[in-house]
């Protein structure tokens, strides 16, 4: 189990000083927040990619992750998300490809397709081919991490003649996918079809929708050959706010919650405490929320949580991540290691993706001939041959 | 069994909306009888869910509530609209719940139009703004609309009318919705794993 924290670098007012960080502190307060996770023990850190205000998460991550790589030792660096419709792939595969090698393997990246529509535009996109673009890009990018001399042609980007990046992914392994979404089919089926993860950022969802995304992702990830759905690779988003007694939390949090830029002025807190992940509470009681999502989700790899948003001043950040690396994480991680049967893989890590390369184990795009996958590929290719 | 359900925009208590609903409901449900058509009605208020489709413009999620009557909804034989007429339009509160509901969510369902206002001149709200809502969520928007002025409720039948522009609007329903196979119609559901395009076609599309 894999349990980690994630940003969007969002510059809020707080609103209970009505003070704003400026652009500068925010960025520093970000690394701060990172060498805490390596500190008091979580497993990951990802960072946002944004392009507008009022957030700083960085354009291209691996600037960040590049800093933070070179202040920890530990610390896994990912993304949430890297933007795979609006980056060139040939970039994506050279930045990431470096980082990894810098970090010594510790990188994984979450795919998404961006927060806002303007952002299409800003590179010379479409945003009526935000699906198109994803699956064209990231067919390239699986492409160039694993293939040298790569001839490709598609209808977004120039044509490659005999292209391979530099530097080529460390050990021949490239880095850990991910595959974000709160709800198109599409991408829940990208991740499937490649044997990837697949990541449901749920922490403005309800439970019954999540669960149907992943049921998707599961059973086509079983239909594809990869193992069976329940062997599949499950990331989830948490957010949560602590204090030693629950009425302190709920005191506390609520200016925040009231004002947050995503459902301020919206549900109250206690209604959207019912409806979505968010916990306001005791250790406990986000020890209990979060562990009772094996029953809907099955085993999950992935748990990241968004702790520095809505305003929240540093130092309250600091405290929580505390709070969350002393009381909650060592017993979610206990716990769903220890129920996890031992034929389902925990996250994947740079050397467990090593030996399973070595091994002749990696997944196959699309399905080995023993899939279902395959098998039916092959039907209809025979269908439409004989007409 | 044939299901027939009225959305009514009314917020009062007692309200003339809901009241209108529960006339063209049973009419409704008399005229299938006739043809020997069972049929369960239910009228939806939505001032129970007012708090939720402002959280839902807010957030873009569906409380579970909400949620279940867009389900509800979607699976009818024939729907209802009655909404109260403010300003020369209909009540917001009711466009906007048809503001939020599933892209092309009616499609196939045959859809009743009615309001009530103070004046009769009110009326055209429901043909001017009303109807291009439900065309384009692909309901089927009758062509009979029925509205009930406050003076329609206090005057003799011979004089406002009422109870026949209610009966002509209710065969027309009645009609479209004996029409329908009387199982369940389903919601279309894109995340269903058996009904997902396997990827190389989306590859190679």
């Amino acid at each position: 189990m894999e349990i980690g924290i994630f940003t969007i670098g969002d510059v809020t007012e707080d609103p209970t000083t009505g003070s704003t960080p400026s652009e500068h502190e925010r960025i520093k307060a970000t690394l701060e927040i990172a060498k805490k996770a390596e500190e008091v023990g979580f497993d990951v850190f990802a960072t946002g990619e944004h392009h507008n205000p009022p957030f700083v998460a960085p354009a291209n991550p691996p600037v960040l992750l590049a800093n933070i790589a070179a202040r920890t030792t530990r610390l896994r660096l990912s993304t949430a998300t890297t933007l795979i419709t609006t980056n060139d792939p040939v970039r994506l595969a050279e930045d990431y490809s470096y980082l990894q090698h810098l970090s010594d393997g510790r990188v994984s990246l979450m795919m998404g397709r961006g927060n806002t529509g303007p952002v299409y535009p800003w590179f010379g996109k479409d945003i009526r081919q935000g699906i198109p673009l994803a699956i064209e890009n990231y067919n390239l990018l699986h492409r160039l991490w694993r293939e040298k001399n790569v001839d490709w042609e598609g209808n977004f980007r120039t044509p490659l003649t005999g292209f391979t990046v530099t530097p080529f992914p460390l050990d021949d392994v490239p880095p850990f996918v991910w595959h974000g979404s709160i709800r198109s089919p599409e991408i829940a089926e990208q991740a499937a079809y490649y044997g990837d993860g697949f990541f449901h950022n749920n922490i403005f969802w309800p439970a019954s929708h999540t669960a149907r995304m992943i049921k998707l992702y599961r059973q086509r990830y079983e239909y594809y050959g990869h193992g069976r759905a329940d062997q599949a690779f499950v990331g989830l988003g948490g957010q949560v706010f602590m204090a030693k007694n629950s009425q302190d939390a709920v005191r506390s949090f609520r200016p925040y919650f009231d004002n947050a830029p995503v459902y301020g002025h919206g549900p109250s807190l206690e209604d959207f405490t019912a409806q979505t992940p968010l916990t306001v509470g005791s250790p406990q009681q986000v020890i209990e929320r979060y562990l009772s999502m094996r029953d809907w989700a099955g085993d999950f790899q992935r748990l990241l949580f968004l702790v520095d948003h809505a305003g929240l001043p540093t130092t309250t950040v600091l405290e929580q991540m505390d709070l969350l690396a002393e009381e909650v994480v060592p017993v979610i991680r206990k716990e769903m290691d220890a129920q996890r049967p031992a034929d389902v893989p925990d996250a994947p890590t740079h050397e467990w993706l090593v030996a399973r390369h070595r091994a002749g184990q990696d997944p196959v795009a699309g399905g080995t001939e023993d899939s279902k996958a395959y098998q039916d590929r092959t039907e209809r290719a025979v269908r439409e041959e004989a007409r | 069994m044939h299901t027939i359900v009225a959305i009514s925009g009314g917020v009062g208590s007692p309200s003339s909306s809901t009241k209108l609903a529960d006339r063209i409901l049973g009419a409704v449900r008399d005229q299938l009888q006739l043809t020997g058509v069972p049929a369960q009605v239910e009228v939806i208020e939505l001032r129970p869910l007012a708090h939720d489709l402002v959280d839902m413009t807010l957030t873009g999620i569906a409380s579970e509530a909400l949620g279940e009557v867009f389900d509800t909804v979607q699976q009818a034989h024939g729907v209802v609209v009655v909404t109260p007429v403010y300003n020369a339009a209909p009540l917001g509160l009711l466009s906007l719940f048809w503001q939020l509901f599933p892209d092309a969510g009616l499609r196939g369902i045959p859809v009743l139009l009615a309001a009530t206002g103070g004046t009769a001149r009110h009326s055209l709200a429901l043909d001017g703004q009303l109807r291009p809502l439900i065309t384009y969520l692909k309901g089927l928007a009758l062509p009979t609309t029925v509205f009930a002025a406050t003076d329609d409720w206090g005057s003799p039948e011979a004089v406002s009318g009422l109870g026949s522009r209610i009966a002509v609007a209710a065969e027309e329903l009645a009609r479209l919705v004996a029409a329908q196979p009387a199982e369940t119609r389903d919601v279309f559901d894109d995340l269903d794993p058996e009904g997902v395009t396997p990827f190389d076609q989306l590859l190679g599309g």
